[in-house]
């Protein structure tokens, strides 16, 4: 019965992104909140109740529990015990976008980590994208110890602000939209002044030779590595710089990309945030996302944002609100040089 | 997750006899932790310190206590946690500092000893302050293990760590 609980569960998705804004409670790292030192995806018993705490306008005692804490004891707050120091912790996301006059699903997926005495995880992810079951972002982490973690697997590198929204400048023009997760052996270490990230990559397709007469080879067109310094400001805040180098040896195609640039996470006020990032791709195109949010009340916020992508510049007015544990509701007005769009989002989050 | 307890300090730095009064409009009291994993910065505010304490011929004396019911730490969670299950401040709502006989000089940073007690628990503190005029900053650090009726707070993962700091800062 409670294994046929636990795979009713992973019918439901997974958070793929993260809150940064968070930075201005006290959150100035993302490994109290997220199994991934970088944050986005999974949430720690920790997170999954402090989301109730902090993020939800309303919310009820249980309710931060998977599917509303319907399934409690099997699936609690904390981790779901296996056996002894073995726990498993789920996680998903189903995301609706109607953009002017369309409508889709934009995310549909599940997420489930296994945890060895908290030192050693195994976290997958399943999703249906265009009819198609992907897994866009699995890897096995190794917490050495409170300071130094060490990951391997198929995810985003560190590179400045993991936004929540995939389609801003800093992620989508820089090549990190969804569905374009690398393959990496991340190397972080982390302590109370601030956390670097080294991020060796042999980028998104990467194929896995067992015939060589070497053994098992791994054959690749890209290889890469991103860094990431940052240090903590104050109570609230978060700076940082990045940098980024791929090499892709493609016959037909090859290139070189080069990113460097700078973030911020600054909390100006417990309710007030400037989430600041500015890049700069193959030393000539400006990729920038500014997003200032104030939390009028607990669970809504108003955002307004400016981004630029190379030459063009584009303008966001967003409501985004948190009525209860696992709920988001989101209307946005976007302006660019060329265009305009409305979009809402509904999101329900395991 | 969190504890408590503060206390406060305060000298003149002159030869001369004087009694500095601490009510809860001449100073504040606040305090910074650690949460683990993710080095989460915990910063508990609110509080202040009242009490006296006497000054004469370079030596310092009184009492200091801090209403701890007064604190947040900007998540309503953790200060229930924090008041109710770890410092019990329907049953122990004051922290309490004494100074006894301990040295000072105006103007410059100090290191003196204080015993402070968290509910039913006196221990050894040391203060470090700086006073000018009516000035006076000071901090020292608590351990928590030093204080097992207190505890380590911890909740769903996220332990505080051992050793948090404590700041004051009054105008008297």
């Amino acid at each position: 019965m409670k294994n046929l609980i636990v795979i009713i569960s992973l019918l439901f998705s997974t958070s793929a992104f993260s809150f940064p804004s968070n930075t201005r409670l006290g959150y100035s790292s993302c490994s109290s909140c997220h199994i991934s030192p970088t944050g986005g995806g999974i949430l720690t018993s920790y997170g999954r109740d402090t989301a109730a705490d902090i993020l939800s306008t309303f919310s009820d005692k249980k309710e931060a529990q998977p599917l509303h804490g319907a399934l409690d004891p099997y699936l609690p707050m904390e981790r779901t015990i296996i056996k002894e120091d073995l726990s498993l912790l789920i996680g998903g996301d189903f995301r609706y976008i109607v953009i002017n006059k369309n409508n889709f699903w934009m995310q549909r997926d599940v997420e489930l980590a296994v945890s060895l005495n908290k030192t050693v995880t195994l976290a997958v992810s399943a999703g249906y994208y265009l009819n198609e079951i992907e897994s866009r972002r699995s890897y096995l982490l190794v917490n050495l110890n409170e300071n130094l973690s060490v990951r391997l697997g198929k995810f985003f590198p560190a590179y400045g602000i993991l936004f929540d929204d995939h389609t801003v400048a800093t992620r989508r023009g820089l090549g990190w939209d969804q569905g374009q997760e690398s393959y990496n052996l991340e190397f972080a270490y982390k302590n109370q002044l601030g956390e670097i990230f080294i991020t060796p990559t042999v980028g998104t397709s990467p194929v896995l030779d067992m015939g060589s007469r070497k053994g098992y080879t791994i054959r690749t067109n890209e290889t890469g590595i991103a860094t990431r310094l940052a240090g903590y400001v104050g109570e609230k805040s978060q700076v940082g710089v990045s940098s980024y180098y791929l090499v892709n040896q493609d016959l037909e195609n090859p290139s070189v990309n080069i990113y460097y640039g700078a973030y911020g996470l600054l909390g100006l006020t417990e309710d007030i945030y400037l989430l600041t990032e500015f890049d700069i791709a193959n030393q000539q195109d400006i990729f920038s996302t500014n997003q200032l949010g104030w939390e009028i009340l607990k669970g809504l916020h108003l955002v307004g944002s400016y981004q630029r992508r190379a030459s063009i510049n584009e303008w966001d007015a967003k409501a985004q609100w948190f009525p209860r544990p696992h709920l988001e509701v989101s209307l946005a007005y976007n302006y660019t040089d060329i265009r305009t769009s409305t979009v809402m989002m509904l999101h329900y989050y395991l | 997750m969190k504890k408590f307890l503060f206390l406060g300090f305060l000298f003149a730095g002159n030869a001369l006899a004087a009694t500095y009064t601490f009510n809860k409009n001449n100073n504040k009291v606040d305090w910074q932790a650690v949460g683990n994993p993710g080095f989460l910065r915990i910063n508990a505010e609110g509080g202040s310190a009242e009490g006296v304490i006497y000054a004469d011929g370079g030596k310092v004396s009184g009492a200091l206590t801090v209403d701890l019911r007064d604190y947040r730490t900007g998540i309503e969670l953790r200060d229930e946690h924090m008041k109710n299950k770890y410092l019990m401040v329907d049953k122990y709502p004051k922290a309490k500092l004494v100074l006894k006989n301990q040295s000072y000089l105006e103007g410059k940073e100090i290191t003196t000893k204080g015993l402070l007690t968290l509910k039913d628990e006196t221990k050894p503190v040391d203060v470090i302050f700086t006073v000018t005029g009516k000035l006076l900053d000071a901090k020292f650090k608590i351990k928590l293990s030093d204080f097992p009726s207190v505890g380590i707070p911890s909740h769903l993962g996220v332990t505080v760590a051992n050793e948090l700091t404590v700041n004051v800062k009054a105008n008297l």
